[in-house]
């Protein structure tokens, strides 16, 4: 073959390579900024209430594809602290707008020692959602804390923000958060 | 050039371009998300995300150009089990521009998450778009609350931060923000009011 058809060819195979590529740029662009805790065994603290403690539990522990067991993370129960701890609330915190929120409240560099799960009872009881979508907003709240962004490109993963049907992290969550633990 | 060069030699030019190319994209995405933070972070499930701004303009009961002006701690909420405190602030706005067209509210307040806890820890919220800086102007998007007397910001998609004279964004990239993120404020503030008046025709 002639060096110049070989170049030809090449900076074609180059540019489609480089077309291509983004995607895989954008896999890792799911993490929340650079936040992990010390390492894959993390506190956990269950401080639901009433069927949000079983919400919780079967989002962090029990379901099949619930963040401890589909993922490396070792969810070791435990009582509140700020230490390596992810703790998890529900409560009536008004008409704030918002269903759940995830606090990384204590972080050293990228280094989170305290996270805190909320979920919003004043929506959440309010006849308007399903205990489907409870979960899923459970699930969010707990995957955020392990260093997980918003994920709207996908419906089957609870850290997609924009619904409210899918209960639980999906085979990129689990990939994403092997890598990051 | 021989067969079997040729070939290793372009598989080898096409695992370039890609590791290049997810380096770059990587890279452009951490130089605009990931920086070491300073406080803590947060994130939300927002009870409404819209997919475009019509949605937000026709939802929201009222839409603000406005300065902050006083910031005030306000109340404390309780997890359910009574271990866990969220404190709240209310922050004063006065009022420059009222797109929604309501008179006599020279002065609105919002409440919003964030302040000091119970046991003097200041708790830093920013799924919001994190604390108002006094004297600095926003346009607003905001809700009434249903069971208290303040407004509530509707979302991160509901705050405009006037800088230079141009709007800024809560998240960029967000579908809607995108619609005014960068925008002259006379410029969005006009292209909000058509909206609004064309969502109050309908």
């Amino acid at each position: 073959m002639k060096l110049r058809h070989a170049i030809l060819t090449w900076v074609a195979v180059f540019g489609i390579a480089i077309f291509l590529g983004q995607p895989l740029g954008t896999w890792a662009a799911h993490r929340w900024g650079c936040w992990k805790y010390a390492d894959a065994t993390i506190n956990w603290y269950n401080g639901g209430t009433g069927d949000y403690f079983n919400i919780y539990n079967e989002e962090a522990k029990t379901d099949s594809n619930a963040w401890s067991p589909y993922t490396d993370i070792f969810l070791q129960p435990s009582s509140s602290g700020t230490t390596d701890h992810a703790n998890a609330y529900n409560g009536f915190y008004g008409s704030t707008g918002w269903l759940g929120l995830a606090e990384l409240r204590s972080v050293s560099g990228c280094t989170v020692r305290n996270g805190r799960a909320r979920l919003n009872q004043s929506y959440l009881d309010n006849g308007s959602y399903s205990r489907t979508n409870k979960k899923h907003v459970a699930c969010q709240e707990v995957g955020h804390l392990f260093g997980l962004e918003h994920n709207r490109g996908s419906s089957t993963t609870c850290m997609n923000d924009t619904i409210l049907t899918a209960p639980q992290p999906n085979t990129h969550d689990r990939d994403l958060i092997n890598s990051i633990y | 050039m021989k067969r079997k060069n040729f070939l290793i030699l372009t598989i080898l030019v096409a695992l370039c371009g890609l590791s290049v190319s997810a380096m770059l994209g990587l890279q452009q995405h951490q130089d605009e998300k990931v920086q070491v933070p300073s406080r803590s972070k947060s994130a939300a499930v927002w009870k409404e995300v819209y997919k475009n701004p019509d949605d937000m303009v026709k939802s929201v009961d009222t839409i603000v150009l406005a300065q902050a002006i006083d910031r005030q701690p306000g109340r404390i909420a309780y997890s359910s089990n009574g271990e866990d405190a969220l404190p709240f602030e209310i922050v004063a706005f006065r009022v420059v521009d009222d797109i929604t067209g309501k008179k006599g509210e020279g002065i609105i307040y919002v409440e919003r998450a964030g302040g000091t806890d119970d046991a003097g820890n200041q708790v830093y919220l920013d799924a919001d778009g994190g604390d108002f800086e006094i004297g600095n102007s926003y346009l607003l998007f905001l809700k009434r609350q249903e069971d208290g007397p303040y407004y509530y910001q509707v979302n991160d998609q509901g705050r405009y931060q006037v800088e230079g004279g141009r709007f800024k964004g809560v998240d960029k990239d967000d579908p809607v923000s995108v619609f005014l993120h960068n925008r002259p404020v006379e410029e969005g503030l006009q292209m909000v009011k058509e909206k609004r008046n064309k969502a109050d025709k309908n």
